[in-house]
């Protein structure tokens, strides 16, 4: 036994050594803080679906944080297969969980159409060996008979400088793609916007339409994002929005007079449709952040009297809904983190940590109903156990989820 | 197993003594390194203050303080680990040669003894896991001691956060490397760094088996075995998206390592019990 000695203690060291390290590593989880969000207003039921993201900061390195009502979870605690797969979007991961083989390399949430018979896919992909260098690489599952077609197809014109997809729907059997393609003419970064439309069954591209040329684009157009988790849905149109003071950003000299414009690109019409904005909106619509939701277009806009939300409908060409919520914070940085979703105004408040890292500003989760401004929840964000450390652990939390 | 436990032990004692000493100037460096890398800091803060003329708060406004993440990246700290890593390395290859240039040839001893060969084998990687598994013990248990002593030789304002053990080994990335924020990443990394040990330790029997041809033969074999477990990088790379799932790159070069070590000790086994020299 005495000759061993040695050997055992090495052994039994290095064992107990490193055990207890990494044993106490996935108990404490880095001793980071479990945040809570306390009631101050409004019924708890309300933020059932709610999912705050945010980084807790400690010894200068930062974790990611998620945090609902009742739980407070943080990359470091994942498990080994979940960091392993990535955080991929729910929507996504849902999808391959259903649909393994059709979403093989199937990543851009934005490159998805979803309806009740099929999905369809369409992204542009880096190709070494083409000369093109970008081809689409278009997928498309029937749901009900499980088939799938799948091919890829050369992008005509220049596309070395590479393209992205905005939008992709499926209208009467044919695929409509667009994408924003970045070109340089005359050494000068621009862009332009496409429409280009398959024949799924012949594998055959029909048409490759420019919708807003480079020119146009130099003018200020721009895309409306819809709200989040509505990439797959189908929808009618594209919607565009031309911000006459967006052009101050590549310098070009334009009329600064002109009053913002909403456009409408009508898949089935195939055309660029007008939409004038009231007087009221025109203005304010410079400033704001706007979402597309069906045909319901938000438009949203913060002062110190609080945040204003103008509900206009692209269809009717109508102001629907227009309410002030009194939601303001002088310490607060400008654009909150937003969703609208079930008629209801999920905003997060908070302040901005880039700029003022020492004002510690507990977050705070307002939920509003869109049609009348009523303030029905309201909440902060606070650690659960009030502990001095924790406290001053800096903390900014950037975007909610509702699920 | 009683003989294999036997060997494992022999060869732990017999360098017992190199590795005591690597673990002497690991702990002499990384202590005299903060001594002297605290003094110098504090040294050069107060140099900078009386130049310029900076109470200690505009200093520290300026300039910021120190984190046992400055030392930490010194050579005063990484240079004894990158010597404990090359000694290791280099030991490799020694735990095996030793026994053929000792006197009187001590491998032929060792060859005779009533055991499966095998067994040798295995004694002398576990071994080196052993060694290296001890190393990153035994930096474990300095590391917090050196953090005191660091955050002891520094003046309090200018200390600008209190690190813990684990963000200081997430502050450097070769430390990061040795040791990794998850247990998980730890398999894998001494995983991928134990096969290397049994393709090292095949591609030595060939050699000792066929001498000049054998050279060839491990080189080859060497070669054979990295290019064959990077073969799936080789693939994946010449697409820009990949077809397959994250987790199904995991598994297949898992299945990969598993094969390289097991074809790497089915060989070894069949060249020491069979055709290996003395």
């Amino acid at each position: 036994m005495k000759r061993y000695i040695t050997s055992i203690i090495l052994v039994c060291m290095s064992i107990v050594i490193i055990g207890t390290y990494y044993g106490k590593k996935m108990v404490s989880a880095n001793d980071f803080p479990n945040y809570s969000i306390k009631t101050l207003e409004g019924h708890e039921s309300e933020i059932k679906n709610v999912r705050l993201k945010g980084t807790v900061e400690k010894d200068d390195i930062s974790s990611n944080v998620t945090i609902t009502s009742n739980e407070t979870i943080y990359q470091s605690q994942q498990s080994f297969m979940d960091r392993l797969t990535g955080n991929n979007e729910p929507k996504i991961a849902e999808l391959k969980k259903k649909h393994r083989s059709f979403m093989r390399g199937k990543q851009n949430i934005y490159s998805f159409y979803q309806d009740e018979d099929f999905i369809a896919y369409a992204e542009a992909v880096y190709k070494f060996e083409s000369a093109n260098k970008f081809m689409f690489n278009i997928g498309l599952l029937d749901l009900a008979s499980n088939k799938e077609i799948s091919f890829e197809h050369a992008i005509p014109g220049e596309t070395s400088n590479g393209l992205h997809v905005l939008d992709v729907q499926l209208i009467h059997s044919k695929l409509k793609v667009v994408t924003k393609n970045y070109l340089y003419i005359n050494d000068e970064e621009q862009s332009e916007v496409h429409l280009y439309t398959f024949d799924l069954a012949n594998q055959k591209l029909l048409n490759d339409e420019v919708i807003i040329t480079p020119e146009q684009m130099k003018m200020g157009y721009d895309v409306i994002d819809t709200m989040e988790n509505t990439p797959l849905q189908p929808r009618k149109s594209i919607v565009f929005i031309k911000r006459s003071d967006a052009s101050s950003q590549s310098g070009a000299l334009v009329n600064n007079t002109e009053k913002p414009v909403i456009f409408e690109y009508v898949y089935e019409k195939n055309q660029l449709e007008t939409i004038q904005l009231p007087e009221t909106l025109a203005n304010r619509v410079v400033t704001s952040q706007n979402y597309l939701f069906g045909d319901k277009l938000y438009i949203i806009n913060q002062d110190a009297k609080g945040m204003h939300v103008t509900t206009f409908d692209i269809r009717n060409q109508a102001i629907t809904n227009d309410e002030t919520f009194l939601i303001h914070n002088s310490d607060w940085a400008g654009a909150f983190p937003l969703v609208i979703k079930n008629d209801r105004v999920y905003v997060l408040g908070t302040s901005d940590f880039e700029i003022n890292k020492t004002a510690n500003l507990r977050p705070q989760l307002f939920i509003a109903e869109l049609n009348t401004g009523k303030i029905l929840y309201k909440g902060e964000v606070i650690p659960k156990n009030p502990d001095q450390k924790y406290n001053t652990k800096p903390f900014v939390l950037h975007s909610l989820e509702i699920k | 197993m009683k003989s294999y436990i036997k060997l494992v032990n022999f060869e732990i004692n017999r360098f017992i003594k190199i590795y005591l000493t690597l673990l002497i100037i690991t702990l002499l460096s990384q202590f005299i390194g903060v001594i002297v890398i605290a003094k110098s800091k504090m040294d050069q803060a107060h140099e900078v203050m009386g130049e310029q003329n900076l109470s200690e708060q505009a200093y520290l406004h300026d300039y910021g303080g120190f984190t046992f993440a400055h030392f930490a990246s010194t050579l005063w700290f990484v240079g004894p680990i990158a010597l404990c890593i090359i000694a290791l390395l280099f030991y490799c290859l020694m735990i095996w040669y030793r026994d053929w240039f000792g006197k009187n040839t001590f491998a032929y001893r060792l060859l005779m003894l009533p055991t499966a060969r095998i067994s040798l084998y295995f004694s002398k990687a576990s071994a080196i896991l052993l060694f290296i598994i001890g190393l990153l013990a035994f930096q474990l248990i300095i590391l917090p001691l050196e953090n005191t002593l660091f955050e002891s030789l520094i003046q309090d304002n200018f200390l600008q956060t209190s690190m813990d053990v684990s963000s200081i080994l997430q502050s450097n990335v070769m430390l990061g490397i040795i040791l990794p924020p998850y247990f998980s990443d730890f398999l894998i990394s001494y995983g991928i760094g134990m096969m290397f040990v049994f393709v090292l330790f095949t591609s030595i029997l060939f050699e000792r088996s066929f001498r000049l041809k054998g050279i060839v033969f491990g080189i080859l074999y060497i070669i054979a075995a990295v290019l064959l477990y990077l073969s799936p990088l080789f693939i994946l790379s010449n697409e820009t998206y990949s077809v397959l799932y994250s987790e199904e790159i995991f598994a297949i070069f898992l299945v990969l390592g598993i094969l390289i070590t097991a074809a790497s000790i089915v060989i070894g086994n069949w060249l020491i019990s069979k055709r290996v020299l003395v």
